[in-house]
């Protein structure tokens, strides 16, 4: 059986029809600006653009991305063209991608990686500044990562200092999820594809407005938009066959905002009120009359076959907000912020599902050939949550500081369950078939408290050094009742807490933390129950370019009772190294090693044994760049990164790339051809397998 | 104890500030931090030796401080840099003004931005925040006078300058699964909050007020019918790696009947620990089960199935 999911064609459409919209308003709004700029500062010297267009960040290490996503650099504040009243500043890249196609195993790369060939729009924005206060707007920033990959984002932020601050972000992400082999089930007939999969758009659009009438009053409204839709495969299981289905995935949230920022000269007050909306339109269906993954289907002497199966579900949350948050300064040494917010969801669904085909059903001890299931479910979610930040300085040295937080949430809910059965059958002998009707009713109520307290005296020691200690107290209760099972627990965990800061100026700073925890009880078998936890960290440099840096991080976790007995180790090292002498050359390294390990007891249910469920990972992450000006603007980049994992699922991942700036007869100019490589190596077998050559030509204008 | 009542005192607390606040008829002008370092100079004075930054200056976002009615100060440097007066006539002594560069804590550096920046609304209890606490100066970040590009006064791209001290991010988000990150595709401030201390581990929230990852994984916010309790006990981290993991779909686990079985295996005569129901009778020797939601596909939560099977 092979199966494939290919991107969704609607969603592709409408998709290049939004970017396409994009691509011409940046056109608009960039290009054009740029071209009458040439007119107004023609024969103006950049010599910083060279600079700004090579996209040789120092400090950047995205690895095998930077090579085709040059981050853009740091200009002097005097670079760019002017145009009216704005400096304006500009990139674009665009280039056309090769792949050497897949190697190996393609569902795994597009799980992964997702990069084919095709037209893209890399790394591009057009910025203008002015006087702030000057004109419609003294800042207008656009920026377009990653058009026509499955990753593309546009970011807007248009504001006149004075009037207004308008940020617009819309995110296109396409998550193609396959599962690893180990959970593959068909694995064993051969097959590498797994049966559940979905191949999902997610697209996020935020828009925020805030208004300037004054500082002291500034009114905002907001709106933000996040879908997942995409086709994909799941399964129903009946009586121990299994069928494939075929899902359309359809979900929709808007979310509506409204509020209003007071800024009084010791309180600042911001209130709130949010609406949101989500819709479930997700629809399951048969494809033709699927074939289960039994051989010889016959339970208790009947043939179990799907001929065919519709579910349609129709879900809709409401979901209203009320937040506010104060910040309060009654005198120059005590500090307080309050934020609470309450809301009220509410749900309302429905689901209906006709199945077709020969089953058993063991509940109501009858077969049957068809049914049809009717779900209407309810629930109500009253949550409020609240957080409280005090911060009080006695004395130039000491500051207390005190945090406490809060939240309730609730959930209770009914569903009914109406199955009509057809042709139905009792097991216990024969009769005439008849139509049954069975109805099941379910209440639900679920409610999680937790209150956390954290407080905290600091000792400024002068000098940059200063120490911490402080106590942490966190209560949580658990109330789980259904219609067949009831819970209702809480503890209480109290966590120590110790640290310390050394910052005599900006070129070195060391830092050291350390808690203590104790809890008297668990509530989930895999809580941090005790506990200790370490971290230090410390920074080098800026000297001549040369900074340093590293990171230790460790946790050791155990739960002694006698049916869970859990331990687990977090342990991490990483350091860092930049180095960036001069314009011409910059060089960075960092290393990472992880170790995790995790042993506790679980049970065996097919046979209620106890035994050892362990989990190891110890990788390193190793990256590193070197970014060098060789002559006249022309510059090449090296970088690789890559993870080696060893332990439970050891794997391989290599991403070494290299990318070439060669300006074309002016600095504005340059052509930028890159590679790409990824090679991914699962040590446990071969099947996910798979390595990628990928050459991307790019042209890009800058100014 | 009730956390019901312990939440309404919170809110009755909150009522007794504003009350005290507003009784109090704080309803001045602006903060002090720009005018009440000014000593009589003017960027001109400051212009006779900073030239390029003066020039510069006039689009800077800071800049408004001298430009805007609701501001007017008279010389925007010293709103930052402190008085100048004595620094110029001790003919540029360095040790008579506040350069960013010297020997000084964080608290007194960062002062000088948290005086007018501690209204932002994105800055939330910065002093109590883990980066205060760690020594960081807002400067480490945060480039006035050289901003790069499409940023808010950054240095650099802000995950750049994120992953610069966190290195074992950067690891995370270099493994097979991740968050797009390096990509281009996100921020690390699209998650999280670097000038809060108000919220655990700098880490938004969405605007419920539940976990951050709901603000794009608006599927899985609920409420459900049927809840999965997990997501509120543990949170989303109790099952993903959120920044990167070697396993599909960010799981901390290899094989997901091992992350499940870790909460679901409570012992028939146990009652130490919630959420955990009797195992079932699976047989995890047949590959059917051996991936919980190929048959369990809600298992965030659902409002059509009580075992998330719809």
């Amino acid at each position: 059986m092979k199966m494939n999911v290919r991107p969704h064609k609607r969603a592709s459409a409408s998709r290049i029809q939004v970017w396409m919209v994009i691509l011409a308003l940046v056109l608009i709004l960039g290009a054009v600006p740029a071209l009458l700029a040439q007119s107004t500062s023609s024969g103006e010297g950049n010599p910083g653009t060279a600079g700004v267009s090579a996209g040789q960040n120092p400090n950047s290490a995205d690895g095998a991305q930077a090579a085709q996503t040059a981050a853009p650099a740091k200009p002097a504040a005097t670079d760019g063209s002017s145009l009216g009243p704005y400096t304006f500043h500009s990139q674009f890249e665009v280039g056309y991608r090769f792949s050497s196609g897949v190697n190996g195993n393609d569902q795994m790369y597009r799980s992964q990686v997702n990069l084919y060939e095709g037209a893209r729009l890399f790394n591009s924005y057009v910025s203008l500044r002015s006087t702030p206060g000057v004109g419609l707007f003294d800042r207008f920033d656009l920026s377009l990562n990653n058009l026509g990959d499955p990753y593309g984002t546009a970011r807007l932020n248009v504001s006149r200092s004075d009037l207004y601050d308008l940020r617009v972000s819309y995110r296109d992400m396409n998550y193609y999820n396959f599962i690893s082999t180990l959970d593959n089930q068909l694995l064993g007939q051969g097959n590498t594809f797994s049966q559940h999969n979905l191949n999902t758009d997610y697209r996020n659009t935020d828009i925020e407005l805030r208004l300037f009438p004054t500082h002291k009053i500034v009114p905002f409204v907001g709106y933000s938009r996040s879908t997942s839709t995409g086709p994909g495969f799941t399964t129903v299981e009946s009586t121990g066959n299994e069928f494939l289905l075929q899902t359309q995935w359809r979900y929709a949230a808007d979310e509506y905002r409204l509020g209003v920022q007071f800024n009084l000269s010791t309180l600042n007050l911001t209130v709130e009120e949010g609406y949101r909306f989500l819709k479930n339109d997700t629809m399951v269906t048969s494809a033709g009359q699927p074939q289960g993954n039994e051989n010889n289907p016959i339970y208790l002497g009947t043939p179990i076959t799907l001929t065919s199966l519709n579910q349609g579900y129709h879900g809709r949350v409401t979901l209203p907000t009320s937040r506010i948050l104060a910040k309060f300064t009654p005198f120059q040494n005590l500090r307080m912020i309050a934020r609470y917010s309450y809301t009220m969801a509410d749900v309302d669904s429905d689901m209906g599902e006709i199945r077709t085909g020969s089953f058993v059903d063991l509940s109501n001890f009858l077969t049957y050939s068809a049914a049809a299931d009717g779900f209407n479910g309810r629930a109500k979610s009253p949550n409020h949550n609240g957080a409280f930040l005090i911060e009080y300085q006695p004395f130039s040295r000491i500051k207390f500081t005190d945090n406490v937080d809060v939240l309730d949430y609730h959930v209770s809910g009914a569903g009914l369950l109406s199955t009509l059965y057809l042709n139905a059958t009792s097991l216990f002998g024969p009769g005439p078939s008849s139509s049954k009707t069975v109805t099941d009713m379910l209440n639900t109520q679920f409610a999680y408290s937790q209150v956390r307290n954290q407080g905290e005296a600091e000792f400024d020691f002068g000098h940059g050094l200063a120490f911490r200690v402080g106590h942490r107290y966190t209560y949580v209760k658990v109330d789980s009742n259904d219609s067949e099972d009831q819970n209702s627990v809480d503890a209480a965990v109290n966590t120590r807490i110790v640290g310390m800061v050394y910052r005599p100026g900006p070129w070195l700073r060391v830092g050291f933390d350390y808690e203590n925890n104790s809890s008297n009880r668990a509530i989930t078998r895999t809580d941090l129950f005790n506990y200790d936890s370490l971290n230090v960290d410390w920074r080098i440099g800026s000297w001549k370019g040369l900074s340093v840096s590293g990171r230790f991080t460790a946790r050791q976790n155990s739960n002694p009772a006698n049916d869970i007995s859990y331990n687990a180790r977090d342990h991490n090292y990483s350091g860092s190294l930049n180095y960036d002498p001069n314009e011409r050359i910059s060089f960075s390294l960092d290393y990472s090693l992880a170790d995790l390990f995790s042993d506790m007891l679980i049970v065996i249910p097919q046979n209620l044994t106890t035994s050892s469920s362990i989990f190891n990972e110890r990788y390193s992450g190793i990256g590193g760049r070197l970014a060098l000006t060789v002559f006249r603007g022309n510059k090449v980049e090296f970088g690789y990164r890559g993870i080696v994992n060893r332990g439970t699922y050891p794997i391989d991942y290599h991403q070494p790339y290299a990318s070439f700036w060669i300006p074309l007869g002016s600095t504005k100019l340059a052509f930028k051809p890159s590679w790409q490589y990824y090679r991914y190596i699962q040590k446990l077998g071969t099947l996910e397998n798979y390595q990628t050559n990928l050459v991307t030509l790019s042209l890009v204008y800058s100014r | 104890m009730t956390l019901n009542r312990g939440s309404k005192s919170l809110v009755l607390s909150f009522v007794a500030v504003l009350a005290i606040a507003v009784l109090a008829g704080n309803l001045k002008g602006l903060p002090a931090g720009a005018q009440a370092q000014q000593s009589g100079t003017t960027m001109q004075d400051c212009a006779a030796c900073h030239e390029e930054l003066v020039k510069a200056f006039n689009i800077n976002t800071h800049d408004i401080l001298e430009k805007s009615p609701s501001y007017k100060v008279a010389n925007p440097c010293e709103s930052c840099h402190g008085p100048g007066k004595a620094h110029i006539e001790g003919g540029g002594d360095k040790t008579k003004i506040i350069t960013f560069k010297g020997k000084s804590t964080a608290g007194t550096y960062n002062q000088q931005c948290l005086a007018c920046h501690k209204k932002d609304h994105e800055v939330t209890g910065f002093n109590a925040s883990t980066h205060a606490k760690q020594g960081l100066f807002c400067a480490d970040c945060h480039s006035i006078h050289k901003p790069a590009p499409m940023t808010r006064s950054l240095k650099d791209r802000a995950s750049n300058l994120c992953m610069s001290c966190h290195t074992l991010q950067r690891a995370q988000f270099s493994k097979p699964f991740h968050h797009r990150v390096k990509e281009n595709a996100m921020e690390c401030t699209d998650c999280h909050q670097p000038h809060s201390g108000i919220d655990a581990k700098q880490v938004s929230k969405s605007f419920s007020g539940q976990e951050v990852c709901f603000k794009c994984h608006s599927e899985k916010q609920g409420p459900f019918v049927f809840e999965h309790p997990a997501i509120n006990l543990r949170g989303c981290q109790g099952c993903h790696e959120p920044h990167g993991s070697n396993n599909p779909k960010l799981l901390n686990r290899t094989a997901m009947t091992s992350l499940c079985l870790e909460c679901h295996s409570r012992s028939l005569i146990s009652t130490t620990v919630i959420a955990s129901q009797p195992p079932s009778f699976h047989n995890l020797n047949s590959p059917t089960y051996q991936n919980c939601t190929t048959c369990h596909v809600m298992i965030h939560g659902s409002n059509f199935d009580r075992l998330f099977l719809k």
